[in-house]
């Protein structure tokens, strides 16, 4: 059998095969080149960026918990100025990996502003960052409005030409509608789930272990929720799905494909295995292969009756 | 070439040399050609898809000529538990070497260790030795069996044990002894090194400042990734009057006294 269409466009940016590092777990890619090839993969997602650099939380940031991890990074990055001056110029030449940068604003005006900044040939897509669970103690987030989604969706679709990726936070109580105000507002794609907020406590001295007291849980743990929301978002809306939370194996791949992820993103699974993401790409193919599939994107909502997408 | 590389390695030995410690000797002909004194390598220690992460272990020796690695490390969590089970001949993955190494400065060096932080310094002992350099070792633990086993197994230079309850060596700690040992001989030491829990090395580089002395430690920190790209093991570190959260795998795990907050 020839060899099986891995390749997918979402909105204007072409990718290779759907498999993404997922932020804050890829470094900004050229940290993984060690293990990896980024021209092998579909994609990654930069660090989160802030309009200002940030120190990130003070104390300890991560703790091990049965099949994942807590972390309270809490966006610590050289900000965008540095980024685009240090960062970005290193891809150049690069057009064989796709650069999709995390945006995180404080504000609409922010996004705004750092979606025009970002009008860059490197740069692929902008994933927007509504949904980092670390930045206040409560862990609020803006993507647990529809109308905040909305007014950022539109404010950045204004400025910018780029793919426009919307991550969305699993810590809220309906995803459906906050999905629904990403794509009328003009989302190209929605990528979720975040971290789930987590707490941990070290019962010998009787405090959490994190300096942040909450933090976000990513890691196997956390998959079935992330495989539950894309399943729901994909009842719901046309636009594409990217997939992701403890995706580690092949498996875990295709699950989030039949539920109706068109692209996923591999997060805590870079940290101990970082070259993962090839991997998954080969095993990808070569099961589509074996399977006789043409093209990967059969598989697409292959398991949800009620997939919206237009594939 | 590449820097850093995902090795499966062999496991040649795993011993449990006194109660709850264990040394470790993997066969890692890669990662050896590349490792010098105070980098570490992240191992996965358990296969159980509940525990993920891996954990740092710092190389005690390096031979490059045979590419056997050695580590010493504490039984004291799951990860430990399961490698401690590691049978000889079975093989773990192994991502190293990571971090920056010690850069080997002066002609009398003096290494301060405690506990399990003397697996470092016997690597950095051994490179002075290759170079021709005699240094000055001094090590400080709690009890008979650790110090019997290294009194048996010294590091390489001059070696001195302190142990807490007087019972092998010197009695009382590390900066005791070492003050002691001062009082007969002087000694010109020019640069310090110091690996062990965090308020020995605090004591450690105080002495080494009243002594207007350069002093490298070796910091610790809860990892995720090993390779700088999670931001999970960070550190406030002091540079240029700054003070900026630096990460332990990547930016270290040395860095001179100075840089450190120390009471923070």
């Amino acid at each position: 059998m020839n060899k099986p269409k891995m390749n997918v466009k979402i909105a204007g940016m072409e990718l290779i095969n759907p498999i993404i590092g997922a932020s804050g777990t890829f470094g900004n890619g050229l940290e993984m080149e060690d293990f990896l090839a980024l021209n092998k993969i579909g994609g990654f997602c930069s660090k989160g960026i802030t309009w200002l650099p940030q120190e990130g939380n003070p104390g300890r940031r991560i703790a091990e918990t049965p099949a994942g991890m807590l972390n309270s990074i809490g966006l610590h990055n050289m900000g965008i100025a540095e980024f685009i001056d240090n960062i970005v110029p290193q891809f150049r030449n690069r057009s064989d990996c796709k650069l999709i940068v995390n945006v995180s604003g404080k504000t609409v005006e922010q996004f705004a502003a750092m979606a025009k900044m970002l009008e860059l040939p490197e740069i692929a897509a902008l994933e927007l960052n509504l949904s980092c669970p670390n930045l206040h103690k409560d862990g609020l987030v803006m993507a647990a409005d529809p109308e905040t989604t909305a007014q950022v969706i539109i404010a950045v679709k204004n400025v910018s030409t780029k793919t426009i990726i919307v991550k969305l936070s699993p810590n809220v109580t309906d995803i459906k509608s906050i999905a629904l105000a990403a794509e009328n507002a003009g989302a190209d794609a929605i990528s979720l789930i975040n971290t789930v907020l987590g707490l941990a406590i070290d019962t010998k001295i009787a405090k959490p272990i994190l300096g942040n007291i909450t933090g976000g849980l990513s890691g196997p743990a956390i998959k079935p929720i992330g495989v539950r929301m894309v399943w729901q978002v994909a009842e719901t809306v046309k636009i594409p799905i990217i997939g992701l939370g403890g995706i580690e194996t092949l498996d875990d791949c295709l699950e989030y494909l039949m539920a109706g992820a068109t692209a996923i993103q591999v997060g805590l699974a870079n940290l101990y295995q970082p070259d993962i993401c090839e991997k998954l790409a080969e095993e990808l193919e070569t099961y589509c292969r074996e399977k006789g599939i043409e093209d990967y994107k059969f598989l697409i909502g292959k398991a949800n009756p009620n997939f919206r997408g237009e594939i | 070439m590449k820097e850093k590389i995902i090795e499966s390695c062999k496991v040649i030995s795993n011993e449990e040399i006194f109660p709850s410690y264990f040394k470790l000797i993997i066969l890692a002909p890669k990662i050896a050609k590349l490792a010098i004194a105070g980098q570490f390598v992240e191992i996965k220690c358990s296969s159980a898809r509940e525990h993920l992460i891996r954990r740092p272990f710092g190389f005690q020796a390096i031979d490059k000529n045979s590419g056997l690695i050695s580590f010493i490390y504490e039984v004291r969590g799951s990860e430990t538990i399961a490698l401690s089970k590691s049978l000889v001949n079975e093989y773990l993955s192994l991502i190293g070497p990571l971090g920056n190494g010690f850069s080997l400065q002066g002609k009398v060096p003096l290494l301060v260790a405690g506990g399990t932080g003397i697996a470092p310094l016997n690597c950095l002992a051994t490179a002075f030795a290759e170079n021709k350099i005699d240094p000055y070792f001094f090590y400080g633990c709690n009890e008979y069996k650790a110090a019997d086993y290294f009194a048996k197994n010294p590091a390489k230079g001059q070696f001195n044990i302190a142990t807490m309850d007087g019972s092998c060596g010197f009695h009382g700690n590390v900066i005791e002894m070492l003050d002691s040992v001062l009082l007969n001989v002087k000694i010109n030491f020019d640069v310090v090194y110091t690996c062990g829990p965090q308020v020995m090395m605090q004591k450690t580089f105080e002495w080494a400042k009243k002594n207007k002395l350069t002093c490298f430690v070796s910091m610790e920190r809860v990892m995720g990734c090993g390779f700088g790209v999670c931001l999970g093991c960070t550190l406030p570190i002091i540079q240029e009057g700054k003070i900026s959260n630096s990460c332990v795998c990547k930016d270290g795990p040395i860095f001179k006294g100075e840089e450190i907050v120390w009471d923070e």
